[in-house]
């Protein structure tokens, strides 16, 4: 009874949301399966009774009659279900459209004030604009830029299916040690340590090595913004079983709410636990991380509970 | 000689005009982008204004109650506490309900414009649409 009622009070919910995005009854999918159920109610019970008076045997024309109109009644609910799953991905695309171009034009408006204080004569004393520090400020943000449309590209290629891997022996031993040493500095300056022993004697693998190495740093970057000042963070390579090495990293940050935990891979999802934390991210990350690591032949999970941590994992088969 | 000491005080308080009356205004300037509070909180600092800085929402508003700035600039996508609740807060609050605020970001929607507006939002600059010097341009228009 219960989970009728709030499956009642969920539709209306949605009804009110068609309202709030500008669509009208007609047009909303929750209202209109309500309107056919109740037309194919009436279709029943005017066919009851007509069969009723002009049938012999009206039981069989009323078993008939109800058949077809559960029938009508569960292809209707599965076409309602398919639009608002569009109408759920549309949305979601436009919240990403938004995100991105938010995203491009933090680092963009970064440039042309840095510029501005640069070449104009706002600043009368020259030795602040002549700081080299402003340099570097541009020389960040140009990166920042060129990781954010990767970042799009890539997944434009997972999309297209126009994905293909640059496959060489590796050490993933090497190439996390080199991605660790590339957060060292931004590590140190959040009073965050980042604790690897490199692990002795594992075998090496056959993958892509950049997108690899995409890979790891999306896993240590989010492990870093997501800890808190003095929090540790663990990364350990292991032999996994069934000739799998494992990959993991432990953090112990604000960590992911239980209900938001079956959306972590999913395209543009960010949890609102994130965005509390952590105002830039596309809710790419994760998805296009994933993607890399199944098409190298492995898998990626987690455990996850809030205010405690994070550990993620994944493993890449030995070939 | 009680008159010409009046007179002498208005000289001294209103000579140096400009100057004097930049310096002692101050601005809380809330942006979560370490390098946007290093360009214009750097400018507005060399051209005389005394700023505070707050990375996200709640150090915003504890910062505005305990300095009680003559001028809030205010980024609307912030941690902890977004830059809407910021200024609800802020115009609720008795002694800060009456700072200025502009409002500085990226958002561009004319919802979002709307609602910091309504919330009593001064004015809303689009970071990408203004260059450095016509921000600084705004602010003292306002505060100046």
């Amino acid at each position: 009874m219960l989970y009728y009622y709030s499956m009642i009070e969920n539709r209306f919910k949605i009804i009110h949301e068609c309202k709030r995005n500008g669509l009208s009854l007609w047009q909303c999918p929750p209202f209109l399966f309500l309107v056919m159920g109740l037309v194919n109610i009436i279709a029943m019970v005017g066919s009851y009774l007509l069969a009723s008076r002009y049938v012999d045997e009206p039981e069989i024309a009323a078993v008939i009659v109800a058949l077809v109109s559960a029938f009508i009644l569960i292809i209707g609910y599965f076409i309602i279900s398919g639009f608002n799953k569009i109408a759920e991905l549309n949305k979601m695309k436009s919240e990403f459209i938004s995100i991105v171009s938010h995203q491009l034009r933090s680092p963009l408006s970064i440039f042309k004030w840095t510029v501005d204080l640069l070449l104009g004569d706002i600043i009368k004393n020259q030795s602040i604009a002549q700081d080299n520090n402003y340099l570097k400020i541009l020389q960040e943000n140009t990166e920042r830029m060129i990781r954010t449309v990767n970042i799009l590209l890539e997944t434009n290629k997972i999309e297209a299916d126009r994905f293909v891997l640059n496959k060489s022996m590796i050490s993933l031993e090497a190439v996390t040690e080199e991605s660790v040493k590339h957060f060292t500095d931004y590590a140190k300056s959040a009073g965050i340590t980042i604790v690897y022993a490199k692990p002795e004697g594992l075998p090496k693998i056959f993958a892509d090595q950049e997108r690899l190495k995409m890979v790891i740093e999306n896993l240590i970057d989010n492990a870093l913004r997501y800890s808190r000042k003095g929090g540790n963070i663990f990364i350990a390579i292991t032999r996994g079983f069934n000739r799998h090495l494992r990959w993991e990293i432990k953090d112990e940050g604000v960590g992911i709410p239980e209900k938001d935990q079956k959306f972590i891979f999913q395209k543009f999802f960010r949890s609102d636990n994130a965005s509390r934390y952590q105002t830039s991210g596309s809710g790419l990350g994760l998805y296009i991380a994933r993607a890399l690591v199944k098409e190298s032949g492995g898998d990626m999970q987690f455990t996850s509970k809030e205010n405690e941590g994070s550990t993620f994992w994944f493993t890449l088969p030995i070939t | 000689m009680r008159t010409a000491i009046s007179a002498l005080d208005a000289f001294v308080a209103f000579a140096p005009l400009a100057p004097s009356k930049i310096m002692s205004k101050k601005i809380l300037f809330v942006e979560d982008e370490p390098d946007l509070q290093k360009t214009l909180g750097s400018v507005l600092e060399n051209i005389g204004f005394e700023v505070v800085s707050a990375f996200d929402g709640e150090a915003a508003v504890t910062l505005a109650k305990q300095h009680l700035p003559d001028l809030i600039l205010l980024d609307l996508i912030l941690p902890k506490k977004d830059g809407f609740q910021v200024l609800e807060e802020i115009k609720k609050e008795e002694s800060t309900k009456r700072i200025p605020v502009i409002i500085l970001s990226n958002l561009e929607s004319i919802n979002e414009i709307e609602r910091a507006i309504e919330l009593g939002a001064t004015t809303y600059l689009i970071k990408t649409n203004y260059r450095l010097d016509e921000v600084i341009d705004k602010i003292k228009n306002i505060i100046g």
